[in-house]
């Protein structure tokens, strides 16, 4: 073999590793799922035939057609309002110069930088004074604000990677700066925007903390919580949480898969211009 | 059409002056060439034409407006980038039809506005590409055509023709000069490029450190230097300089330095007693003894830059004199060979060595007052 050769093998070898340590929890997961529901699990095993009966059990059983349209209704809902609101942020910190711009970039990173934890306990106290406990907007303000910290550092980052001849080009054809921000930049930053989406809509869709403290009643709980509907006094349903736990995971897989090309792009648009 | 006026401008950023006191009147459909090296602050200056830069201090006008204050949009200017920043997402259509639909012109005046610019630069067969299916010369022309589209008031070139390769810069040359007679648009062009400074311009604009040394036409800059700066910048390879002693016997004023006498080009009542003297590559010449030259000087090789129809030879003179003999045709000449050579009669710049302002030309280029 030659070195070429004998360096693409070793490659391939320990990208096969990695993919086999990273594929062994989703599929023993999978695997648990496929086993009758309530039967007693240990560690990674094979079922003795092929059935989707406990993903049938965990669906009705979990109600998780109500959990994931809760789900659904409070991720799109963060997501849009954060790229609405992060876009322009982004491009203002990004591409304008005002009095006080480094400071007020740094109270909104303050989002990032804090944990949400610390956070929980007076937010609970804060929303349930003003009724939006139990309700969806109770899950949606909180990760929003938090959210758009992220987008609008994400946004300035792409806003300041493009050249600036070409805002400078378009605000001599006429165009103010709203025009230049939707016309011109928004649509070279496609990638940029559909990574931040995917990674805000992973964030609000996993969130299990605040739904956990906000959320009561059946009506508004979000997916993640419908896990704990397998968990008993007396031990956990392993087959039942595992189809619960496909269930939940399944919407953010599809989505990456979806949109894996423009997320690979988005997350190399930083460090390599053009 | 309209003429444009620097009136004193100023361009600070931070403690650092990049437009100093900047005074420059541009008629009326002339093509003016703001030049000079990197960081002189032609680019600020042309930038704040645009709007695209505050400026700190002092007025610009556009035929009859002040428009120091106004944003770009209200300035009527059109301008072309050094990395022509097109617009990628769009089609050439697109790119060309961009400031037409900011100003909100009829769809189908945009048509024939667009088309018309296409077919005047051959963009035709292109219109429906992305950018980047373009070669450098076809986005060159898109860029060109973006600013001919919209029939501006002023073009504003900023060294447009810096990313071209050599042969395609010469074509662009000739058409930009072309589109410009034809439309007789004020344009204001920024290069670094001497050469494209001195055959595109009308007039040419030449800068240093943020101020405008000079001011004139091609002729003008290149035969009447106000000082050293535009001497060294304007001509290739670059007029070579050295200082030297002014002497006085019998009513005859020569300059010495070192083994290098040379005559005084013109009256030397005012003549301080040391000079700098400049001597363009073209009016030093191998040695030929028939009256025409000074000498013989004898040097050493030093560099030899071969262009084919001529050969530039690089010799030292003495500890600080360096000249550049000019060949017709091929040199046999080798680094660290001795060679002798002169310089044409009355062919010798002199400039104050410490303002370094010009003092006396060659005969027939009488001196003019510095930034005329």
């Amino acid at each position: 073999m030659t070195t070429g050769a004998v360096e693409r093998a070793v490659t391939y070898a320990v990208l096969a590793a990695f993919a086999v340590l990273a594929l062994i929890p989703l599929v023993g997961i999978v695997l648990a799922a496929m086993h009758p529901s309530g039967e007693l699990l240990s560690g990674f095993s094979l079922p003795s035939s092929l059935s989707f009966e406990t993903f049938r059990i965990a669906w009705t059983e979990g109600q998780f057609a109500s959990l994931m349209a809760s789900s659904l209704i409070v991720a799109v809902a963060v997501v849009a309002l954060t790229t609405v609101l992060s876009i322009p942020a982004g491009f203002a910190f990004g591409t304008m110069r005002f009095p006080g711009a480094d400071l007020l970039f740094y109270v909104m990173l303050t989002g990032i930088v804090v944990p949400f934890e610390a956070l929980i306990v007076p937010l609970y106290y804060a929303f349930r004074d003003h009724g939006l406990t139990d309700s969806y907007w109770g899950l949606i303000w909180p990760q929003t604000a938090l959210s758009i910290s992220f987008g609008t550092f994400w946004m300035r980052a792409f806003f300041r990677s493009v050249p600036t001849e070409l805002a400078d080009a378009a605000r001599v054809d006429g165009a103010s700066s709203w025009r230049i921000l939707w016309r011109v930049l928004v649509p070279i930053g496609r990638p940029a925007i559909l990574t931040m989406v995917l990674l805000v809509f992973m964030w609000t869709w996993n969130e299990f903390l605040l739904a956990l403290v906000m959320i009561s009643d059946q009506a508004h709980r979000t997916a993640p919580l419908g896990l704990s509907a397998f968990q008993s006094r007396y031990g956990v349903d392993i087959p039942g949480v595992s189809a619960a736990a496909v269930y939940v995971a399944a919407p953010v897989v599809v989505l990456y898969v979806l949109l894996q090309r423009q997320f690979l792009r988005g997350m190399l648009a930083g460090s390599l211009k053009g | 059409m309209a003429g444009v006026s620097f009136d004193h401008v100023t361009k600070q950023f931070g403690a650092v002056t990049a437009v100093d006191d900047l005074t420059l009147d541009i008629d009326s459909g002339e093509f003016v060439v703001l030049v000079g090296p990197s960081g002189c602050g032609k680019t600020t200056a042309l930038r704040m034409l645009a709007g695209l830069e505050p400026v700190t201090g002092g007025r610009i006008r556009i035929g009859d407006r002040d428009v120091e204050r106004l944003p770009p949009r209200q300035r009527d200017v059109a301008m072309v980038f050094q990395d022509y920043a097109l617009y990628p997402q769009m089609s050439v259509y697109g790119n060309l039809a961009f400031g037409l639909q900011t100003r909100k012109v009829p769809r189908q005046e945009v048509r024939r506005l667009v088309n018309q610019a296409a077919d005047r630069l051959g963009l035709d067969a292109l219109l429906d590409r992305k950018p980047r299916q373009l070669s450098g010369g076809q986005r060159q022309r898109v860029a060109l055509g973006r600013a001919l589209v919209r029939q501006p008031q002023v073009f504003l070139m900023d060294e447009p023709l810096s990313n071209l390769d050599a042969k395609l810069r010469v074509e662009m040359r000739a058409e930009i000069k072309a589109l410009q007679r034809e439309t007789r648009v004020t344009t204001v062009f920024v290069t670094h490029d001497q050469v494209e400074a001195m055959t595109m311009g009308d007039r040419i604009a030449v800068m240093c450190a943020g101020v405008l040394e000079q001011l004139g036409d091609p002729n003008e800059v290149y035969n009447r230097p106000a000082n050293v700066f535009v001497a060294s910048f304007i001509g290739s390879p670059a007029m070579t300089f050295g200082r030297f002693a002014v002497t006085r016997e019998n009513g005859r004023t020569s300059l010495r330095a070192g083994p290098i006498e040379l005559e005084h080009p013109g009256p030397a009542e005012r003549t301080p007693d040391e000079v700098i003297a400049g001597v363009r590559p073209e009016h030093v010449r191998p040695w030929r003894a028939d009256g025409n030259l000074l000498g013989p000087f004898s040097g050493r090789v030093e560099s030899i830059e071969a262009l084919g129809r001529e050969t530039f030879v690089g010799v030292r003179a003495g500890d600080d004199l360096e000249y550049v003999v000019r060949f017709d045709g091929p040199s046999s000449h080798q680094i660290g060979e001795a060679l002798e050579f002169g310089i044409e009669r009355g062919r010798v710049f002199l400039f104050d060595p410490a303002s370094e302002a010009a003092i006396a030309r060659p005969s027939s280029h009488p001196p003019a007052s510095p930034r005329s």
